[in-house]
């Protein structure tokens, strides 16, 4: 039985050593991919995906456990390692180096002496033949950062072949793709499957896993909860498991408020939101969306509303990382009458009222003292959620509000998304996540190259259409 | 006080035992006992009134850079360039003194100080100005603005204002009533009322930075420009404030140095005090306390080794900056500290 | 005229030449994603051992060599600090730079018993010209192995996107490491050309600023070797026309003040850096401690 399988993982355990503690990332991972099938690997974030990933590829050292290949065990000391028995991976945030070419790109893990000369010629012309056969084609010369996120991907997955890879890892491939993009990948990976090669796919999206996996294997708090052949399981049976629980995939909306006033009218690109109504904005992920969110943002301040921002990447604009809850709590209402008077800052009132959003909010753990750094990704949401919401607001900017937040988390953040619209708050929701922005929106929009290219209302949506705008198609 | 903020206070000072002994040890390759170094050293610095104040006198321009590097630093920002600020700063006290020398004493000394944190604040204001607006890097830009200052501060100096009764390149003398006193209790050491105003700016800073909103704002920019931006913050306000504040600062060691010791403006009176502001913040963990109690421990260590070259045969004040080197690298080497049994003890748990 | 034309431009290359070295060793590090402020105290750590080996073996080649050995020892401890000990770049270079200022007098009151100036090189045991030749044969060899060779792709991604290097399976602390490493070396032998080719001996704080002005010329070359040599060059020639207008009175009836040319490179660092005179990016990840995740 063992001769046909390509990966083996035996009780394969990770611990992480840091000044804050210790965290076993992957506790006891067994795992086992046929050779020649795609295998799914699902979970939530941080439930250690891609840990157990990264060991695979070599670049993590496991602290416990084995690495099989082929039937024969491996002890790598780096991916180099990995890389030389047939393994490749494309990470999730691709490793291409802007500024230097397609060809200097690929050529970063050629093997040989250090202080050789590269063949630049002859690399080329072998990566134009393998670009053929699997029509992909690639302009070898050109800078990564002037390339489109497709085809950077396309050139991630060429260096996995040029180096043979007869493994491939791809961590979430999809979350940059349109859905016929994502198609047409679907379609290069039964390709290399037919071939032979073993396919290793990390994803949260469910319908992809039922769409393309032959096995799937389920990820939970560090640990595998659960393996089976994806004919044999449901969408639903998958979501309990990675979660743990029973979980409520569809969203009940009830029904909308009366719309009032105009909360936002925007020219360029056009966009109206009224006051009770969730706008969605569908879109593959740099079509403009920042843009959108930006304008809107600085519109709605420039007309004096209570508006409230939740930035799509909230590390980055949305919290003061190294900060205490109460710091960031007081973010954006430091010149309010309520927090403070003269310049001088109301800190009985900040932590009264701190305190009582952190309860309400359920924010965990309530302390006001931990630097928000410090917060699972669902519970600085919350954190964000509750300072925002404080404003009273008339508009609320949604971007991306559950990325990265656990199940729980999402369930808790679309209730507070549905309740601000019942109360007659006008909501313009930026997500990436198709299955959200059309569950929750009133309106749909589709964003592509900056404009909105087609409007759908609420009954009305349609997946496949949808997607096909989202990629431009008219 | 919990274990965390246990360690936020031990491990620097760990550090500068490190770094001190590490230092020590080096006085051993030239054949001296490090033993008869350090109580050299301790004598030195604190063996009489007149050596502890000789040591405050020395800490008090290291708290004025000190401070300066930390404000820059809450908000994001390097100011390696308290080194030109505090030069400017000083020439302008300088300057002011010898051309109003008949300034009467009731106001003279504040429009002194007040000189001297303008044109510093001025002068930090340019890189703050560069970086918010024109994007380039306040590192490098104040590195360079050290070379100009000192270009036209030599400028000025040699042209302008230069004392012609001596050989020496320095200012024409203060006028009487811009000297502010200096503490009989130190028996004759130079420090005055400059480290009063150097704690008491201490104070201030803190009050600034954590009790009023454009401190509180001047920290979230320097945490994060993307969420100060959302909290309608301007970070290009922000970073040109925050880099006046620093020149200010910086330009305030003219009061200690030329209000309240030399009496004009010395080319090149400074050893560094710019950079060592650095190494204060750094040790002080940018919090204005910190601040006092390091520019302290360097301002001894400057005093301390002044008198090596008396004492010992080999070592020479030289030696004062390889120990705050040292003790430079043993504090901002994160990594060196993180203690191995500590981290075994709790993976145990 | 055309003969003080020729004395500056022949005058710039010699002038230029430390400077020069040191650009080099910065690019070397910075290319790698570390800050280099510490070339300051590499090129003063190489002018004195340089000059006091080339004195006391009567070569300055050795002292040359002894100057890159020195460079290497205290870019280890650079090295050692940011690259594994998380020490900020900017702090520890600065620490760097005064350490250089201390163990150099230090040591030269042990061995000669003054703080000051090493003993007088014999003409004849100095260089005449040998580091400005070489200087353009490293300028050229450091050119092509950043472009072609394979160890070359490594520090450029090192600087630039470090993750993509490991993920690669070569490892970012080693490339940096050996990046810092020549550029120490590089560095020290920029001071050492300095007080074994310009000058006769040692002089206390020789190097005058000079690893900052090759720090400025690094920038102004927007770290790319050709440029940066250019840039040098440029930094040259304005030290070279200081000299030369020394006391010359070139307007009205007083000399021109020798300080406004001596601040002129760092003015126009100032102002490129601005994007007033072109624009500079710096590597991605320069100045980032690099650690698996």
């Amino acid at each position: 039985m063992s001769g046909t399988l390509a990966v083996e993982l035996k009780g394969l355990t990770k611990i992480f050593e840091s000044q804050n503690g210790v965290l076993a990332a992957n506790a006891g991972v067994n795992l086992r991919v046929a050779k020649g099938s795609i295998h799914g690997i699902i979970g939530e974030n941080g439930a250690g995906k891609s840990t157990a990933m990264k060991m695979l590829y070599g670049q993590y050292t496991p602290t416990e456990g084995e690495i099989w290949i082929h039937g024969q065990p491996k002890h790598w000391k780096s991916s180099q390692d990995a890389i030389a028995s047939g393994i490749g991976m494309v990470h999730q945030h691709f490793m291409l180096a802007g500024p230097y070419t397609a060809l200097e790109n690929i050529l970063l893990g050629s093997t040989g002496g250090a202080f050789r000369l590269l063949d630049f010629v002859g690399s080329k012309k072998r990566l134009e033949a393998l670009a053929a056969q699997y029509s992909l084609p690639v302009n070898w010369d050109a800078r990564i950062e002037t390339l489109p996120v497709g085809i950077q991907q396309r050139i991630e997955i060429l260096k996995l072949l040029y180096r043979q890879a007869d493994i491939l890892i791809l961590d979430e491939p999809t979350a940059v793709l349109t859905p016929q993009e994502t198609q047409a990948l679907f379609e290069n990976l039964k390709r290399l499957k037919n071939e032979g090669k073993t396919i290793l796919i990390v994803t949260h999206k469910l319908k992809e896993v039922m769409e393309i996996t032959d096995e799937v294997t389920v990820f939970r708090a560090g640990k595998v909860t659960g393996s089976a052949k994806t004919a044999q399981t449901s969408p639903q049976g998958l979501a309990n498991l990675m979660v743990g629980r029973e979980v409520q995939l569809k969203i009940d909306c009830g029904a909308a408020p009366e719309r009032g006033k105009p909360v936002l009218e925007l020219k360029e690109p056009s966009l109206t939101v009224q006051a009770g109504e969730i706008v969605g904005i569908a879109g593959v992920e740099g079509n403009g969306q920042s843009e959108v969110i930006f304008k809107s943002w600085e519109k709605a301040c420039a007309e004096g509303l209570r508006v409230a921002l939740i930035p799509e990447d909230r590390h980055r604009d949305g919290l003061l990382l190294e900060r205490s809850v109460e710091e960031n709590f007081l973010l954006g209402h430091q010149r309010s009458p309520q927090f403070s008077k003269a310049g001088w800052i109301k800190s009985q009132v900040l932590k009264a009222r701190a305190k009582a959003a952190v309860e309400k909010f359920d924010v965990r753990p309530r302390d006001l003292d931990i630097d928000s750094g410090r917060l699972s990704g669902g519970n600085q949401q919350k954190l964000i959620f509750a300072r925002e919401l404080e404003k009273n607001p008339q508009f609320i900017i949604a971007a991306q509000p559950t990325r990265g937040v656990d199940v729980g988390a999402i369930e808790f953040i679309h209730r507070q998304i549905l309740e601000a619209r019942n109360r007659g708050v006008g909501v313009l929701l930026i997500s990436s996540e198709l299955d959200e922005v059309m569950a929750l929106s009133d309106r749909l929009h589709v964003l592509y190259e900056g404009k909105f290219v087609a409007e759908f209302k609420r009954g009305h949506y349609n997946e496949q259409e949808v997607g096909l705008r989202m990629g431009g198609a008219v | 006080m919990n274990r965390g903020r246990l360690l936020e206070i031990l491990r620097p000072l760990v550090a500068v035992v490190i770094g001190l002994s590490l230092g020590l040890l080096v006085t051993l390759v030239a054949g001296e006992n490090p033993i008869h170094v350090l109580s050299v050293l301790l004598k030195s610095a604190f063996g009489s009134r007149y050596d502890f104040g000789m040591t405050l006198y020395y800490a008090t321009p290291l708290i004025f850079t000190g401070l300066s590097v930390a404000v820059a630093f809450h908000a994001g920002l390097f100011n390696i360039g308290a080194e030109g600020q505090l030069t400017l700063g000083a020439l302008a006290a300088a300057v002011l003194g010898a051309s109003f020398a008949g300034t009467p004493s009731w106001i003279a000394p504040i429009l002194a100080t007040l000189a001297a944190f303008l044109i510093g604040g001025i002068w930090g204001a340019i890189p703050g100005w560069l970086r918010a607006k024109r994007g380039s890097h306040e590192v490098i830009n104040t590195i360079m603005l050290n070379f100009i200052a000192g270009g036209i501060a030599s400028y000025l100096t040699l042209y302008w204002f230069r004392n012609l009764e001596t050989q020496n390149p320095e200012t024409r003398p203060i006028g009487p009533g811009f000297a502010i006193s200096q503490w009989a209790f130190f028996g004759g050491a130079p420090v005055s009322w400059a480290f009063a105003l150097a704690l008491l700016t201490a104070l201030a800073v803190w009050v600034f930075l954590w009790k009023t909103v454009p401190g509180y704002e001047l920290r979230a920019v320097g945490q994060s420009e993307g969420a100060a931006r959302v909290a309608r913050i301007d970070p290009a306000k922000v970073r040109i404030l925050a880099m006046a504040i620093a020149g200010g600062l910086a330009g305030l060691v003219g009061v200690g140095e030329v209000l309240g010791g030399a009496g004009k403006f010395k080319l090149g009176f400074s050893p560094d005090y710019g950079f060592i502001g650095i190494a204060v913040a750094l040790l002080g963990r940018n919090r204005p306390v910190g601040v006092v109690a390091a520019a302290i421990l360097f301002g001894a260590l400057h005093k301390g080794t002044a008198d090596l070259d008396l004492e010992t045969e080999h070592v020479t004040r030289d030696i004062s900056l390889v120990l705050q080197a040292l003790v430079i690298l043993c504090v901002s080497a994160e990594g060196l500290f993180h203690l191995r049994w500590l981290r075994k003890k709790r993976a145990a748990q | 005229m055309i003969d003080s034309l020729l004395q500056i431009l022949s005058s710039t290359l010699r002038v230029s030449t430390p400077l020069l070295f040191a650009a080099l060793g910065g690019l070397m590090s910075e290319r790698s994603g570390v800050i280099n402020i510490a070339l300051e105290g590499l090129m003063l750590v190489g002018a004195f051992t340089g000059a006091i080996v080339a004195y006391s073996f009567h070569s300055p080649w050795l002292g040359w060599g002894a100057a890159a050995i020195s460079g290497v020892l205290l870019a280890a401890i650079y090295a050692a600090s940011v690259i594994n000990w998380k020490a900020d770049q900017i702090v520890a270079g600065t620490a760097i730079n005064m350490l250089a200022l201390g163990m150099v007098p230090f040591i030269s009151k042990i061995l000669y018993g003054v703080t000051g100036t090493s003993p007088t090189i014999p003409a004849d045991e100095r260089f005449i010209f040998a580091p400005i030749i070489l200087v353009w044969v490293f300028l050229l060899i450091i050119h092509f192995w950043l472009g072609r060779t394979p160890s070359g792709l490594w520090v450029r991604f090192a600087g630039e996107h470090p993750k993509a290097l490991d993920a690669a399976g070569i490892g970012v602390k080693k490339v940096r490491w050996g990046a810092v490493l020549m550029g120490g070396a590089l560095a020290a032998l920029g001071g050492a050309t300095l007080s074994t080719m310009l000058s006769s001996a040692y002089a206390r704080n020789m190097t005058a600023g000079r690893g900052f002005m090759a720090l400025a010329a690094l920038i102004f070359g927007k770290w790319r070797p050709i440029p940066t040599a250019m840039a040098c060059l440029l930094f040259g020639f304005t030290e070279a026309l200081q000299i030369r207008l020394q006391g010359v009175v070139l307007w009205g009836t007083e000399p021109v003040p020798v300080q406004f040319i001596q601040i002129l490179p760092y003015l126009v660092t100032v102002l490129v850096l601005a994007g007033l005179v072109g624009h500079s990016r710096p590597p991605k990840a320069l100045g980032l401690f690099f650690e698996k995740d």
